[in-house]
């Protein structure tokens, strides 16, 4: 019995199908390198300030565009990134980051870039009010026209805000009363 | 001084509550909840007076049958000028706001002694007694400008202070003054009868200034010395039945 089911047909056919299937499952579950659409959804756009402010010369309203109108300063969509990178479609290094971010364009990925700075929810923050005021955006950013990748530099805490409140104060005791009431009001920071 | 230049001069946020206008259909209450993340705590908790609702509606028997009338008074937090809350507080989370003579609730530094719920002759201030719960479709709803308080915190109304932030702001950036009607706290834009009106009472031609030289014009235990912000009106025969 035992020899004629190793000598039929049928048994090596239904191997090689067991065989077959196990390889092609394992190839289709196995992590490979995530397509360009996935990188940007998932927030890995190495995207280089460095590159796109100090080489390039692109403001940072350009991209942060909501940052004179509104509260939040608002992070770029890749539709964004195709103003200039339909035309600029090659990379002088030779890595393929511009292709990257045009194919997750096409495929109609939406980008997700990582928070570097995020404040608690009782915190409010205008940046339109502080641009308003003068303040340029590497007193509180750092000079991000020099990273790279961005990194935090500043820590962002209660003290930061109140010394840079506390010297404006200092710095311009022509201001109106109110106004330096303002800036030390607790509900002009806190929500 | 005709009206108030952004950010150089003190507000004086003043809410009238027109009683004679005021049908107690409650949409008040309703627009406060979704505007300032206010939990809804359910009926149980209810009945052990642990609502959180920042304006309530208090309703009461004028006359006697059969000509008897019901009559419905919103109250909020009166916004005292002299508060009685404000220095119980031993760790100064509420405070009295220079710029915008209001009283101001910082939760994040209220650890929860609920002594200023105490000291409030209103009862205007509520207590978070529990973790907020916003069941769905709720959490999509959430305001983000304002905080989503937790479990320990006191909270009361603000008159929708993010609004006044707001307009403060976009008169600043636009370099304009501030116009009367401008600010509207959700609970004034949604009000349907106009019953409530919310204005700077230093600006003399705000329609709050105006109406609060009202003979109808009267303030919650006035005697008591408080110096509320919201002042009521209430005439004679003008009611709503």
């Amino acid at each position: 019995m035992q020899r004629s089911l190793a000598r039929s047909p049928l048994f090596w056919l239904a191997g090689i199908l067991v065989v077959g299937l196990a390889i092609g499952l394992a190839m289709t579950a196995l992590p490979g390198e995530p397509s360009p659409a996935q990188a940007a959804e998932a927030g890995s756009i190495p995207f280089s300030h460095q590159v796109h402010v100090e080489e390039a010369g692109v403001q940072c309203l350009f991209c942060h565009s909501q940052a004179l109108r509104a509260p939040q300063a608002s992070l770029p969509s890749l539709q964004t990134c195709m103003t200039c990178h339909e035309y600029i479609t090659v990379d002088e290094d030779g890595q393929e980051l511009v292709q990257q971010v045009v194919q997750a364009y096409e495929s109609g990925a939406r980008v997700q870039w990582p928070d570097v700075y995020k404040q608690p929810d009782f915190v409010r923050f205008s940046h339109r009010a502080h641009l308003a005021g003068g303040v340029a955006c590497q007193t509180c950013h750092g000079p991000v026209e020099e990273m790279g990748i961005v990194e935090k530099r500043v820590e962002m805490n209660m003290g930061f805000c109140l010394d840079c409140h506390r010297t404006q104060i200092r710095e311009h005791p022509e201001m109106a009363a109110m106004e330096k009431a303002r800036l030390l009001d607790c509900t002009t920071c806190h929500k | 001084m005709s009206r108030q230049n952004g950010g150089t001069q003190e507000h004086r946020w003043a809410m009238i509550v027109d009683i004679d206008k005021c049908t107690g259909c409650g949409v008040c209450i309703t627009a406060c909840y979704a505007e300032n993340n206010i939990p809804v705590v359910g009926e149980e908790e209810i009945h052990k007076g642990r609502h959180m609702g920042w304006v309530r509606i208090e309703r009461y028997w004028e006359g006697e049958y059969p000509d008897i009338r019901a009559r419905f008074i919103p109250i909020m937090c009166q916004q005292c000028g002299e508060a009685p809350c404000e220095p119980v507080c031993p760790v100064f989370a509420t405070y009295h706001s220079e710029t915008e003579n209001i009283n101001v609730q910082v939760y994040n530094r209220c650890v929860g002694t609920r002594f200023c719920a105490n000291n409030c002759p209103y009862i205007a201030r509520v207590f978070n007694w529990f973790d907020p719960v916003f069941p769905e479709p709720l959490h999509e709803q959430l305001n983000p400008d304002v905080t989503v308080r937790s479990r320990g915190i006191m909270e009361k109304c603000t008159f929708c202070i993010q609004r006044i932030r707001q307009v403060e702001e976009e008169a600043k950036a636009e370099g304009r003054p501030i116009e009367d009607g401008e600010v509207q706290p959700a609970c004034v834009q949604a009000c349907p009868t106009e019953a409530l009106v919310f204005g700077d009472l230093n600006d003399p031609h705000s329609k709050v200034a105006r109406l609060a030289q009202s003979r109808r014009a009267f303030k919650l235990l006035e005697d008591l010395g408080t110096e509320p912000a919201v002042i009521y009106l209430k005439g004679g025969d003008a009611h709503v039945v």
